[in-house]
């Protein structure tokens, strides 16, 4: 039984950006680009499988300090195909950088992509409602 | 019913909720005149510019005042007040208060002098 991978940040950060990892590579990561606050968001990405036999992979995700648990738990992906895992969470009350993290299992889980996107609040147009009066001389 | 004089202030103090994003711009316009069926005839108002509408996911309450001083302008007699709530996104926001519940008393006015007279 493979363990679930490590639900937290990796250790190492220099490789925002860098484009794909040495076994996985994160596609895509799809989200809304803005939402309301209070707001129930899918997200998910499609994470592939690089090394040339098929390997177990899993899925992590942060923003704002909150972890987020991406399904399914891993999977075994064959070589040159992608694996779709998704989560979902509530908007919170600020614009977010959602960070979403590929492993593969050796006789561990080894973080090895990374991808980030921003999720800007979206507030809606401004309402109105309900005048009231009350008045007095003075 | 309130009676005023020229020289009074009439304070209207309006409520209105609001939800999304911040605002700016929105006015709030009292009136006094007279309510009939083709609209309402104003004959004073004052107006002010509400100010500090922040951005709430939830609706939120604010309160304003905005005083109409009472002038020569209007004769006396029994008038009715308007408030609407403007320039903001969507329809204007009416509110109507009681009919006739104004009473202007206006300057002080004389009649019906009578005399009788006799030999003293």
């Amino acid at each position: 039984m493979i363990p679930s991978p490590p639900k937290k940040t990796p250790p190492t950060q220099e490789r925002i950006f860098t484009g794909k990892g040495n076994y996985t590579e994160i596609l895509a990561i799809y989200t809304p680009s803005s939402s309301q606050p209070g707001s129930y968001l899918t997200v998910s990405t499609d994470i592939k499988n690089l090394y040339a036999q098929g390997i177990y992979i899993a899925a992590s995700a942060v923003y704002n300090g909150s972890q987020l648990t991406l399904l399914p738990d891993y999977a075994v992906v064959n070589p040159g195909v992608f694996q779709n895992f998704y989560g979902s969470f509530i908007m919170p009350n600020s614009s977010i950088t959602l960070m979403v993290y590929s492993w593969y299992w050796t006789d561990q889980w080894v973080f090895d992509d990374q991808k980030q996107i921003i999720i800007n609040i979206s507030t809606g147009e401004a309402q109105f409602q309900k005048l009231s009066v009350s008045y007095a001389k003075v | 019913m309130i009676q005023l004089q020229y020289g009074d202030k009439l304070r209207f103090t309006c409520s209105f909720q609001h939800k999304g994003a911040a605002y700016t711009g929105a006015k709030l316009h009292a009136a006094i005149g007279n309510k009939g069926a083709l609209g309402f005839d104003e004959i004073l108002n004052n107006e002010t510019t509400v100010t500090g509408i922040i951005y709430d996911a939830t609706w939120q309450t604010y309160t304003v005042t905005i005083d109409v001083t009472i002038t020569s302008g209007i004769s006396s007699g029994a008038y009715d007040t308007m408030v609407k709530l403007m320039s903001i996104p969507g329809s204007d926001i009416y509110w109507y208060g009681t009919l006739d519940d104004i009473v202007v008393v206006g300057e002080a006015e004389f009649q019906s002098l009578s005399v009788s007279y006799a030999k003293a």
